[in-house]
């Protein structure tokens, strides 16, 4: 299966922008913007990776996290979040998240953590 | 008369006119025998004792030498009645003596006739009764005298006899007893004493008049309680005197009514008492401001002793730039007007500033003239701080509730311009546009620093307090900036002291320091001398951080701790510092206080209690 990261923020923007950057690097990648819309796109189609914001209209990306976590096939979430938020890296690993990521951050910075968990499962 | 054989020079005097005459000589009666024209003939050694003339002066001369100018006239008016009618007369008159005393005589006087019935002479028998006369007059004198000092008197003056029924009873005593003299009279003592103390007062009295004492104050026995007629008790002092004579013992008893001074005392204890249990310090100052007194409170509060401060003016109690606010409150008070409730900074002895509600009023003597000041001070520094504080709590809960909701907003867009930016950079290959991304990226980056900055601020990563000594956090925070001052050419000046270990969090406390002492450094661009010093206080304990750079300027001084204010070039500062620092001590309970004068250099206090308030907080739990 080809992996293909799926990118949640309720920014359509952002989203759209670290998709772009993921698949002009080579990755398959999707954004979707909210909670349920991801979810609904995880239903329908496999994907390898997700990297969802934290707080969005619809939802949290901690909750996210848990329910893919919790799913038949769990796969690995990478959490970002902008300052005052409360989210906070060792929260977002202790929950269970493969990276933490926090606006604004360097592309490359993305690219490496895909990257990496990528290498894992393969 | 025939001539004595025995006489020479045929004298006429017979044996018997000689044993008369030596009689007359020897005896203390006064004898002067007078002619027709007042002229002594005879002047006997009684008379010489008691004039102190000789007979040989006085012979010959008119008798009325002897007599005083005011009483010539009636003398003459007697002399005349004798030698006119030959009556005789007994009357009292006064001889001048040589020395120009006064001697009282008693005269008894007898006229001599001739044989044809005549008066031809006149002869005085006096007696010198002076002695007698003045202790009369004086022993006169002296019960006019004190009949008057006892109708007069301000005290009341009662005498009783031995079975203690009044025989005399002074206007005072009536008013005071409210009953009349005629009233009382003979009564016993027993009316003027309320009936519970009557049988002791009775005893008492009894045992005085059985007593040697002749005199005795009972004021201060225990008090004496009087009783009016109207049935009201009051407060006496007594003083009690004996005289006893033929006709038994006489108790006198001055009475002193000191409701007055009894409800004066107890009025004036009450205030000494308010004075001294008084948690504002009270002084009085005479007329040009020298301290006179200092209750308990104003040692605790100044940390002067009323002998280290009696005596200095009040304006030593201010700081220098407050005093000519103070000597115009004494100018009012002088001229008889109260200011209360003056809000300023006081002085303590140790040098320490604090903030002081200040009344100041007319002082005035008991004439009623205006003595000096009294002036109530109150140490309002708690409440102040606690003022400061809450405002600072209250504004940084706001400010972060704002900080907070920028940062969230801000992050999102931050990320889209860096990513895009990213991107772009990938695909451009001349230098010009890369080094155009290259700024863009600083530009974001800038950005990120601020917000980062004000979350620090808004949403503080809190550390478990610990206990942990002032002068090691500092050391650490001067460590990091040890090699950049040393390049600048600034000297680093401990003043450490073995304070007290405060409960704190390290890190956060850390960074404040460093924050100021980065301060400091920049204020020295030409270098300069950084002094950190500690201290233990009372209740707390303080680190001052002083620079001798540029100076804030007295505006700049007030909005140094607002937020975004810096005096540092556009893009150095983030104007958050400060706040930040100010934002830790404000966590830790304390206060931050900043003095500085323009061109000699700043000095931050900071103030921190020995026990963080609430300060299990945090203690065990983790990060919230």
């Amino acid at each position: 299966m080809t992996p293909c990261t799926l990118i949640v923020d309720d920014d359509p923007t952002n989203a759209e922008m670290l998709a772009e950057g993921l698949r002009e690097a080579g990755w398959n990648a999707r954004a979707a913007t909210g909670v349920d819309e991801a979810l609904s796109r995880m239903h329908e189609t496999w994907h390898s990776l997700v990297v969802s914001d934290v707080r969005m209209y619809d939802g949290d990306g901690f909750d996210l996290l848990r329910a893919i976590r919790d799913s038949e096939h769990p796969v690995p979430v990478i959490l970002m979040s902008s300052f005052g938020t409360g989210a906070t890296p060792q929260q977002a690993l202790a929950a269970g998240a493969y990276g933490y990521l926090r606006k604004p951050f360097a592309l490359g910075d993305l690219l490496a953590l895909v990257s990496r968990a990528h290498g894992e499962m393969s | 008369m025939s001539h004595d054989p025995r006489v020479p020079g045929g004298s006429t005097e017979s044996l018997e006119e000689e044993i008369a005459a030596a009689r007359l000589e020897a005896t203390s009666v006064l004898i002067v025998v007078l002619d027709r024209d007042a002229r002594i003939l005879k002047f006997n050694s009684a008379c010489e004792r008691a004039t102190g003339y000789l007979a040989e002066e006085m012979v010959g001369e008119s008798v009325f030498r002897l007599i005083p100018e005011d009483q010539l006239h009636d003398v003459e008016a007697v002399f005349r009645e004798l030698r006119d009618t030959g009556r005789s007369s007994l009357h009292e008159n006064d001889w001048l003596a040589k020395a120009g005393a006064r001697r009282r005589i008693a005269w008894s006087n007898a006229a001599v006739r001739d044989s044809r019935g005549s008066v031809e002479q006149v002869i005085g028998t006096g007696i010198d009764v002076s002695e007698l006369h003045a202790s009369e007059s004086r022993r006169r004198e002296s019960e006019l005298r004190l009949a008057g000092i006892v109708a007069s008197a301000m005290d009341a003056i009662v005498t009783a006899d031995e079975q203690q029924r009044i025989v005399l009873f002074n206007p005072a005593a009536e008013q005071m007893f409210g009953r009349t003299s005629a009233e009382v009279m003979s009564q016993p003592l027993d009316i003027l004493i309320p009936e519970q103390f009557r049988a002791v007062h009775r005893a008492h009295i009894d045992r005085f008049a059985r007593s040697a004492q002749t005199s005795r104050r009972m004021g201060r026995l225990g008090r004496v309680q009087g009783l009016r007629a109207n049935g009201e008790e009051f407060p006496v002092e007594a003083a009690i005197s004996k005289t006893s004579s033929e006709s038994g013992t006489l108790l006198t008893a001055i009475l002193r009514d000191v409701t007055e001074q009894d409800r004066a005392a107890e009025t004036t204890r009450l205030l000494a008492s308010i004075v001294r249990s008084s948690d504002d310090a009270i002084l009085g100052t005479d007329r040009d401001g020298r301290i006179l007194t200092w209750n308990p409170a104003a040692q605790e509060i100044y940390g002067y002793s009323l002998h280290e401060i009696e005596g200095e003016s009040l304006t030593s109690l201010v700081p220098e730039e407050v005093q000519d606010a103070l000597r115009e409150l004494l100018d009012q008070a002088r001229q008889g007007r109260t200011v209360g409730h003056v809000e300023t900074v006081g002085l303590r002895k140790d040098g320490r500033r604090f903030d002081v509600s200040l009344g100041v009023s007319p002082r005035r003597d008991g004439t009623g003239a205006i003595a000096g000041a009294s002036v109530i001070a109150r140490d309002v520094s708690e409440r102040k701080n606690l003022e400061r504080r809450l405002r600072q709590t209250e504004e940084l809960a706001a400010l972060a509730t704002l900080v907070t909701g920028i940062a969230h907003d801000i992050g999102t867009p931050m990320n889209v311009i860096l990513g895009y930016t990213d991107m772009l950079a990938r695909s451009l290959r001349d230098e010009k546009n890369l080094e155009r991304i290259r700024i863009i990226k600083e530009q974001v980056e800038r950005v990120t620093r601020l917000i980062q900055s004000l979350m620090n601020f808004a949403r503080p990563q809190r550390e478990t307090p610990r206990l942990l000594r002032l002068e090691d956090v500092a050391e650490r925070a001067l460590g990091l900036i040890g090699e950049t001052a040393r390049k600048r050419g600034i000297t680093i000046e401990r003043a450490f002291c073995e304070t007290p270990r405060v409960r704190a969090q390290g890190e956060r406390l850390e960074r404040a320091f460093l924050d100021l002492f980065v301060n400091a450094g920049d204020a020295m661009p030409q270098g300069g001398t950084l002094r950190v010093a500690t201290r233990a206080l009372r209740d707390g304990v303080e680190i001052r951080i002083e620079d001798t750079g540029t100076g804030i300027a007295p505006d700049s001084l007030e909005r140094i701790f607002e937020p975004f204010y810096t005096t540092k070039p556009r893009g150095k500062g983030t104007g958050l510092g400060l706040l930040v620092t100010r934002g830790i001590v404000v966590e830790h309970g304390g206060t931050i206080d900043v003095q500085s004068e323009l061109g000699k250099g700043a000095c931050f206090a900071i103030w921190l209690p020995r026990e963080v308030p609430g300060g299990a907080r945090g203690d065990g739990a983790g990060p919230d």
